[in-house]
């Protein structure tokens, strides 16, 4: 005979109180689950570029004045802990991220293929183009193959040829390797007469106005793009996102109706990295407006999936040309720096003004290249146009984090993801490939230096083994870096000191007398030669038999 | 426990599995364990700053956000800014070109300017035809319309000619009496009505040089102000006392000369202007107006190192001479300083203190701003401008003196796009206050 769930009162003192209480818990805890899988309600979040800049651009930046639990963290240097990690202090899957080549390195033909349904928009035959807009000589249009399937080509601006349409293919490839969900971006190349409107296809112009595609409208269009040395047109074809459009989402707060986002997006890490990310690539547009959520059905269920779209403003790009000198140092309004130059007369240069005279105010000589180097590139100080919570809050952990990610791409990698871009100058190609190299050393450099770069920790046969990642990547040497290791044996929540101890080298053999309460905390701090402070704290946890955690102080 | 190799070929797999981990990239280095694992760190109890949450104190703002947002969502979601832009496109296209500008805080200036070659499309028939009409109006400040009919330009020549007519009326006109040592107490207002008719013979050499000379019959009316708040002109100032208080018809023969090599029209970094005019002015009827009016006018931009750090001078001198014994220049022809400057007003740069503020026979004028970039992205910018001014008015010219200067100092803000101003706020002190102006234009 079963026992039952509840015993009598007499059995166990339960008051019925708590019985109904139990009931009601035990009930959510069901429900919970269930609502999650359940059809997704969600209303589709809509934004614009304007929307964008106001609200990220001056209403956040200005009531986060009233927020004085920022206020407090940025006099005292606190921070904040990202909270969509594991015990490991990786990132999990999720819908917002998936771990790619940092899990295990992409081969140099998935790194340039990157996400692909389809081999691109198919040319061989007239294509339909359904729709558009038509603004400042640059259209964009939106077209359907002879599969169905539709994309959105983006072309470059007349005197930047393969610029954007570069550096959109480019950045989509590392945003993909490095674990963000993309749509398709290829490059593709078409002649004279591929595009023919389709019946009924309208087209927003420069005035504003919705109106009809006629072919001789569609010839008008084309005729202010520029073409390669063959006559054919170049543009960035991005498929159309399979799956129902909710709009964008936020980088603070949880996404109304969707059960299973459960951290507040200014706490993820996922998306506070896309900073560090952002540096790298020179993305200066990153915002809502650049996201794209989607719910798809994944192994039978609903699931709400977050998108990076936009990679236009990347590497020495924007849509419309070249990156203007004060992307990547300056906020669009930046209040920091206006007060700098207002309280200095003028007379200080910021560093943007001084790379700017020393480029000669002018972009690259080579119209692809626009205007990327690394000359005054500070990670720290790198900015996207419009900022957000969740890059202010970016920790020393998440930091490092990022910078891990973007150190897992060798050189040949990145020779590879440039190489998407199909752009006609292998000079063109190598130049952006030796700045993404020289950048993502000093990242590396500056979070390595910046945390604990202390990784891959391994717990077998009572020695702890570990990585210091800065001393693999030859950024400090070996010879003079000594590891400080502050035992903890733990009971509860409490720890007791057990033993302190030093060594040069990545290990430590671990006592068996230290876990007599439990699990074993170690606090591993590096001190590096000519360095008098010791670096921020790695935790490691153990007990007899596994590591049980790892966290990289904030 | 001792492993055993008895077959040769498992020490060989054995080296090669190890070499082949060991040839792994040192970061995608393999763990004992799954270091993506979905097992959730419990969160570490936050600082209690973290906990406190002052999200409500940005509540009330909440109110301003939604409607703002959505606006600015809605205007391009619709394309109305295009819309917008378009519109007014196509108007000046077929000659109607919209006017809008700021005064003041609360004040604004709208108006058009038909130009009927234009409108009729006759441009390229007469390229070098003016045709045009056009109405300003600022509350309470200025209504002004005219018409201009005459050819420009002719046949590349450089040389134009035309006649117009124009109203202009000012319905609070500011008057403290005459001399630089007049009272701010006796501040009056008058109504003044101007009708011109008029003929100018204009030559452009080059762009950066030009002259005109014209001709002018004026008919000046002068009535009480319509500003309820000051004085009576009349009931302050004896009649006689003040010459021309009863309005006056002039005949103005008049030249100028002008050089002009700044690079910009507003907020110029380099070069300057320089201006010289004299006009004879003939009181016809019962004006007993008979004087020449000297003009000077100087301006000079100096980019300190960089086109974003720019000294800014300019100066200004007139001089009224009656002409005879009989000859007397009317106040309302007088030279006049006060206030922004530019815009509907008459009188000239004098920040800190009121338009008009000071009216005499001639007057000598110096402004100087050091003008500095603080903020820009693409075509947008806002600079910082740091100013002086120092002027004043007297009779003679032998009744200058350096001890009647009245100075006054200040700052503000300049938005501009495409080197074209948008929005500026200043602030200036002056020894009878300070005041705040909101303009949408530069002084010089």
């Amino acid at each position: 005979m079963k026992e039952p769930i509840f015993m009598s009162d007499q059995a166990h003192p339960f008051n019925p109180f708590k019985k109904v209480l139990l009931a009601l818990i035990t009930a959510l805890t069901v429900a919970v689950p269930s609502n999650v899988h359940a059809a997704l309600e969600i209303k589709a979040q809509e934004t614009s570029f304007y929307k964008d800049m106001f609200e990220q651009g001056a209403y956040y930046e200005g009531t986060s004045y009233l927020r004085l639990d920022r206020l407090y963290r940025a006099l005292f240097n606190k921070q904040v802990g990202a909270e969509d990690i594991n015990i490991y202090d990786e990132v999990p899957d999720s819908s917002f991220f998936t771990n790619r080549h940092a899990r295990s390195p992409l081969s140099l033909q998935d790194l340039k293929k990157g996400f692909q349904e389809t081999d691109g928009p198919n040319f061989s035959g007239e294509v339909k183009v359904v729709g558009g807009v038509f603004e400042g000589l640059q259209p964009n249009f939106e077209i359907e193959d002879a599969s169905g399937a539709r994309y959105e080509l983006r072309f470059d601006s007349s005197d930047n040829f393969e610029l954007a349409t570069a550096a959109s293919v480019i950045a989509s490839r590392f945003y993909h390797a490095a674990g963000y969900n993309v749509p398709q971006v290829t490059v593709v190349k078409f002649a004279a007469g591929t595009l023919v409107p389709a019946p009924g296809a309208r087209i927003i112009d420069d005035t504003g106005f919705e109106k009809d595609l006629t072919a001789e409208k569609l010839e008008e269009y084309l005729l202010f793009l520029p073409t390669d040395e063959a006559g054919d047109y170049r543009a960035s074809a991005t498929k159309v996102i399979s799956g129902s459009d909710k709009g964008s989402f936020n980088f603070q707060g949880k996404r109304r109706g969707d059960a299973s986002d459960l951290v507040d997006h200014e706490r993820r890490r996922s998306l506070r990295a896309l900073q560090v990310f952002a540096s790298w690539l020179n993305n200066t547009d990153v915002r809502p407006g650049t996201t794209q959520d989607v719910v798809v059905t994944e192994n039978g269920q609903e699931v709400l999936k977050h998108y990076l779209t936009g990679f236009s403003s990347s590497l020495g790009a924007t849509s419309k040309g070249p990156k203007p000198p004060m992307h990547g140092h300056e906020y669009l309004f930046d209040f920091g720096e206006t007060a700098k130059a207002f309280f200095t007369l003028g007379i200080w240069e910021k560093p943007w003004q001084r790379r700017w005279r020393e480029a000669g105010e002018k972009a690259s000589s080579s119209p692809a290249l626009g205007y990327f180097d690394n000359r005054y590139f500070e990670p720290q100080s790198f900015k996207t146009q419009l900022s957000n919570y969740a890059f202010k809050d970016v920790s020393r952990a998440d930091g490092f984090w990022a910078a891990k990610i973007i150190k897992s791409f060798s050189d040949d990698d990145i020779r590879a993801l440039v190489e998407a871009g199909q752009l006609t100058s292998s000079e063109d190609a190598e130049a952006i490939t030796r700045v993404l190299i020289e950048r993502r050393d000093i990242i590396a450099r500056y979070w390595y230096r910046t945390a604990n770069p202390l990784d891959f920790f391994e717990y077998a046969n009572g020695t702890l083994n570990f990585k210091d990642l800065a001393v693999d990547a030859g950024f400090v040497p070996a010879e003079g870096t000594v590891y400080h290791f502050e035992v903890l044996s733990v009971e509860g929540n409490r720890g007791t000191h057990a033993a302190s101890l030093q060594s040069s080298a990545t290990s430590l053999a671990v006592d068996s007398s230290w876990f007599s309460s439990g699990s074993v905390h170690i606090l591993i701090r590096t001190s590096r030669p000519g360095s008098a402070e010791p670096s921020l704290f790695v935790r490691v946890e153990l007990d007899a038999q596994k590591l049980l955690g790892i966290m990289h102080e904030d | 426990m001792q492993m055993k190799f008895q077959n040769p070929r498992k020490i060989y797999l054995m080296f090669a599995a190890a070499f082949l981990l060991l040839a792994f990239p040192a970061h995608a280095a393999e763990t004992s364990y799954d270091r993506y694992a979905s097992m959730p760190r419990v969160s570490e109890p936050r600082s209690s700053a973290s906990r406190v949450s002052t999200d409500f104190l940005s509540y009330p703002f909440e109110l301003l956000r939604w409607p703002i947002s959505k606006s600015l969502y809605l205007t391009e979601k619709y394309h109305l800014d295009n819309k917008a832009k378009w519109a007014y496109d196509t108007l000046a296209d077929n000659g109607i070109t919209p006017k809008l500008g700021l005064f003041s805080l609360t004040g604004g200036s709208g108006g058009v300017t038909i130009d009927y070659v234009r409108l009729f499309r006759q441009k390229n028939d007469f390229p070098d035809l003016v045709a045009k009409s056009w109405v300003d109006y600022s509350n309470n400040v200025r209504l002004n319309l005219g018409s201009e009919l005459g050819w420009q330009d002719l046949g590349g020549s450089g040389v134009g000619a035309s006649t117009f007519i124009d109203y202009d009326s000012r319905p609070e006109e500011h008057f403290y009496g005459i001399g630089p040592e007049t009272s701010a107490g006796n501040g009056t207002s008058y109504k003044m009505e101007t009708t011109t008719l008029g003929a100018k013979l204009t030559y452009d050499p080059r762009p950066t040089m030009g002259g005109n000379l014209f001709f002018n019959y004026k008919n000046v009316n002068i009535t009480n102000g319509e500003d309820g708040g000051r004085g009576i002109i009349d009931d302050i100032f004896p009649r006689d006392s003040i010459p021309g208080l009863a309005g006056d018809e002039l005949l103005v023969y008049g030249a100028e000369v002008r050089h002009d090599t700044r690079n910009q029209r507003e907020l110029s970094t380099a070069g300057g202007l320089r201006r010289v005019g004299l006009a004879l002015n003939d009181g016809v009827g019962s004006s007993e107006a008979r004087f020449i009016k000297y003009e000077a006018e100087f301006s000079q931009y100096f980019a300190l190192g960089s086109p974003r750090r720019v000294l800014a001078y300019h100066a200004f001198a007139e001089h009224n001479d009656e002409l005879g014994n009989s000859g007397t220049v009317p106040f309302h022809q007088m030279a006049k300083l006060g206030g922004y400057g530019i815009g509907p007003w008459l009188s000239r740069t004098l920040r800190g203190y009121d338009q008009n503020r000071f009216t005499d026979e001639s007057s000598f004028l110096m402004n100087l701003e050091y003008r500095y970039t603080v903020w820009e992205s693409r075509n947008f910018r806002m600079d910082t401008v740091a100013f002086t001014d120092l002027g004043q008015v007297f009779g003679e010219l032998n009744e200058f003196e350096f001890d009647n200067f009245r100075e006054s100092y200040g700052g503000g803000f300049r938005f501009s796009v495409a080197n074209h101003m948008l929005l500026g706020v200043e602030v200036a002190h002056g020894d009878e206050g300070t005041n705040l102006y909101v303009r949408s234009s530069t002084p010089f």
